[in-house]
């Protein structure tokens, strides 16, 4: 395993949360302004991938383990599968948007525009969890070695 | 009815997220999950197959919102795949045993299903291009499952150029969205070629180029066939089967045959396009089948044969139509849609029964039973599907003027049963699974097969020809009734 | 029909060649990864408006109209994003194979793989 500077390793622990409260920042606006659950999402990766490259990934795996990182992609797409059917149900039509009355589309205000936020926050979910558990499994193939039994170690730690 | 159109894609892909939260325990809740999902959905084309309409997703007006559309076409298409998904499920779960990894390979075969769901329903040719691609990445991974260097060389080829087609397709959809800023299917339908023209300009045949490029590398079509009989013969077998009969004939041929007919419209050239690689699949696929020794690259070749009979009635349809034959196009049509579901059906059935359980060195009685129906669908044997099908193509090349071709495809479609017959001894084909007897699982899956090639051969009979090949005929032929779906939103029209 | 369209198609064609000449299981993904660059970049441009701002509703926007008049079109932007994510799962997937046939094989090289792995059917 080859040595990481003290530097970098001192500056992306200093870095990674404020990447991930950004993160949440574009996911939780995402209804009002440029941004939403796919690029949050992404950014809520990269603090944890950040965590990856500067520290190794056993740290990273520690930080956010493989399988609650499987239940977050999970998680986050049957929750938008959810609303789907809960507007099916609600509001005549899958994916109709069945809270828009009680959080009216008031431009420019947080709790506005009904499902939209709940989509955003079940997309960021399930693509946070998704990347990176696409990088930590690329990362595991890559030192070689059995990939399942890497795995299999990273579960058990 | 159709309210029931958005399920068809939200229970398989509720069910491909649902079984990884359970990775261990209970151990068999994914096979009853994905068997109980398969059943409904196969319950669901039957309600649906001879309603037609469209479904509005999240209550957004045409041309606005996405919406889904059942018509002529692709209710029988649907029927078809959701008839090989449950064979290929319920085979599955007496098959997976072998494989590690169970419930990945559910979520995974869910998410296929619901990828080609989509494909057949998506009535905008952005969202079919997501869906043929969520079908298709699960293929990549599915057809490498075992692990093994060769599956994986399969999938990796099969993979890096089913990439390179996807953005061909992407690039057809864009070049279209660029010159009518619309992706909707009715809309596009009523406004290409540009109004007052009746002979489509260069860029509307460059993407057609594209899209028949991207499309006909899903259908396995001849020059762009390559990866087919790799994937086929390294996938396990009910994975193969799935393949064949419904990601091939749906997110491929269906395809296909919709972006052309109801997107670009009748025109001769775009025939042509389809009636070249259709003529050079069918005579290719033929030749090179007997020079393969293994079983399922044999089988393959095969298929690469039948889809090209279906695009070559797809393509006579089409330049007959123009030329003013309705007769005879009316006669390729409904003959193209019946060779596809004919195909489907029957090569799924002979992939299943070639890795049916059986004692040792030889094959059960149940893999020779469909494998008897299966092999003699696909060679055309006289009271069969495959024969009708097949006959109908070559009487509307015949009638529309087209002797030559007509004896081009009547030569091949004699040579099927011959080379099959040659082979007699492998189909059905020796059993690759697990040695045994044969679980109850797979029988229901083959019997389920033989049942639909079976019934399938019914279909010409003058009470119930109406039923499936007529609206089939009038969804390919008549492009105005689709772009009449948008009717309610007229007024919306830019 | 601006030139860029024309740069765009060849960046298109670039990839094209990549994929179908060379036999590097890298460079074959990133031809892949070339053709996709060309495709979204097409798409954006198809969207593009001379002088049009961003297609995002601020407070300075009054009037609809006005607004629509000058906003680029959001619409391929969509387009772009969703065929990104299908790019990244297709790329993950492939490297993730391709390193997987590394460890077999020891080679990148994606005839000497298929030669290996035909022998060993045998």
């Amino acid at each position: 395993m080859m040595t990481r500077s003290l530097i970098v390793q001192r500056i992306s622990r200093w870095l990674a949360p404020f990447i991930f409260i950004y993160g949440l920042q574009v996911i939780l606006y995402g209804h009002l302004s440029p941004g939403g659950g796919f690029p949050g999402g992404v950014i809520l990766a990269s603090a944890f991938i950040l965590i990856l490259i500067s520290r190794g990934k056993e740290e990273a795996g520690r930080r956010l383990p493989l399988s609650r990182a499987g239940r977050f992609d999970n998680t986050g797409a049957l929750v938008f599968l959810a609303v789907g059917l809960l507007g099916f149900v609600l509001g005549g039509s899958f994916l109709a948007n069945f809270l828009q009355r009680l959080f009216p589309g008031r431009p420019f205000s947080l709790l506005s525009s009904g499902t939209i936020p709940v989509n955003n926050l079940a997309i960021g979910l399930k693509i946070w969890g998704g990347i990176f558990l696409a990088v930590l499994f690329l990362s595991v193939l890559r030192v070689g070695g059995d990939p399942d039994r890497g795995l299999k170690t990273m579960e058990e730690e | 009815m159709t309210a029931l159109l958005p399920l068809m894609v939200a229970l398989p892909l509720g069910a491909a997220f649902v079984l990884p939260l359970f990775p261990r325990r209970p151990r068999r809740a994914g096979d009853l999950l994905a068997g109980l999902i398969s059943g409904v959905l196969l319950v669901l084309a039957v309600i649906l197959s001879g309603r037609f309409g469209i479904y509005e997703i999240g209550g957004w007006r045409m041309p606005m919102g996405i919406n889904l559309a059942l018509d002529g076409l692709s209710a029988p298409v649907l029927l078809l795949a959701a008839a090989v998904g449950l064979a290929a499920v319920l085979f599955s779960s007496a098959y997976l045993d072998t494989y590690a990894g169970r419930n990945r390979y559910w979520a995974l075969l869910m998410l296929m299903t619901a990828g080609i769901n989509g494909t057949i329903l998506s009535g905008d040719i952005f969202n079919r291009f997501v869906f043929v691609e969520i079908a298709v990445i699960s293929s990549y991974i599915l057809v490498g499952f075992s692990g093994r260097g060769r599956a994986l060389a399969a999938a990796i080829r099969y993979g890096l150029l089913g990439a390179g087609a996807a953005n061909f397709t992407l690039l057809g959809v864009a070049v279209l969205y660029a010159l009518h800023g619309t992706v909707n299917v009715a809309h596009l339908a009523g406004s290409v070629p540009a109004a007052g023209t009746s002979v489509p300009g260069p860029e509307i045949l460059f993407a057609a180029l594209l899209m028949v490029i991207g499309f006909g590398y899903k259908s396995a079509a001849a020059p762009l066939h390559v990866w087919q009989p790799d994937a086929l013969a390294a996938a396990p077998a009910p994975v193969a089967a799935f393949l064949a009969g419904a990601l091939i004939p749906a997110a491929g041929v269906y395809a296909l045959a919709r972006t052309l007919f109801t997107v670009f419209g009748h025109a001769e050239a775009l025939g042509w396009m389809l009636l070249f690689p259709g003529l050079l699949s069918m005579l290719f696929g033929a030749l090179t089948a007997p020079r393969r020794k293994d079983p399922r690259a044999f089988l393959s070749y095969q298929g690469i044969s039948q889809v090209g009979y279906v695009l070559t009635g797809l393509g006579a349809a089409m330049v007959l139509a123009v030329r003013g034959e309705e007769r005879a196009a009316g006669l390729a049509a409904a003959g193209a849609v019946f060779h596809l579901l004919n195909y489907g059906g029957a090569a799924a059935l002979l992939f299943l029964a070639g890795g049916a359980a059986a004692p040792p060195g030889k094959p059960s009685r149940w893999s020779r039973l469909a494998g008897m129906a299966g092999a003699g669908s696909i060679a055309g044997i006289p009271p069969l599907g495959g024969f009708s099908s097949k006959l109908m193509i070559v009487a509307a090349l015949w009638l529309g003027g087209f002797p030559l071709l007509a004896a081009a495809a009547a030569v091949t479609a004699v040579l099927a049963p011959v080379s099959f017959y040659r082979r007699r001894d492998e189909f059905p084909p020796p059993p690759a699974g697990p040695a045994g007897r044969t679980p109850p699982a797979m029988a229901a899956g083959l019997i389920l097969l033989t049942t639909l090639v079976l019934g399938l051969s019914l279909a010409p009979l003058p009470g119930l020809r109406g039923r499936l090949l007529g609206p089939a005929r009038a969804a390919v032929l008549d492009r105005e009734a689709y772009a009449a779906y948008l009717e309610p939103g007229e007024e919306e029209r830019p | 029909m601006s030139p860029v369209y024309l740069l765009v198609f060849v960046l298109f064609l670039v990839g094209v060649f990549g994929l179908l000449t060379r036999r590097n299981l890298v460079k074959l993904i990133i031809s892949v990864a070339v053709i996709e660059a060309a495709v979204n970049l097409f798409l954006v441009l198809a969207g593009y408006r001379r002088e049009g701002i961003a297609p995002i509703m601020t407070e300075q926007h009054h009037r609809a109209e006005e607004f629509a008049a000058r906003a680029v079109d959001p619409f391929p932007q969509a387009m772009v994003l969703t065929s990104i994510v299908i790019g990244l799962s297709l790329l993950a997937l492939l490297v993730g194979i391709s390193l997987r046939l590394y460890h077999i094989y020891g080679t990148y090289d994606l005839s000497e793989i298929r030669k290996a792995a035909r022998e060993e059917d045998r």
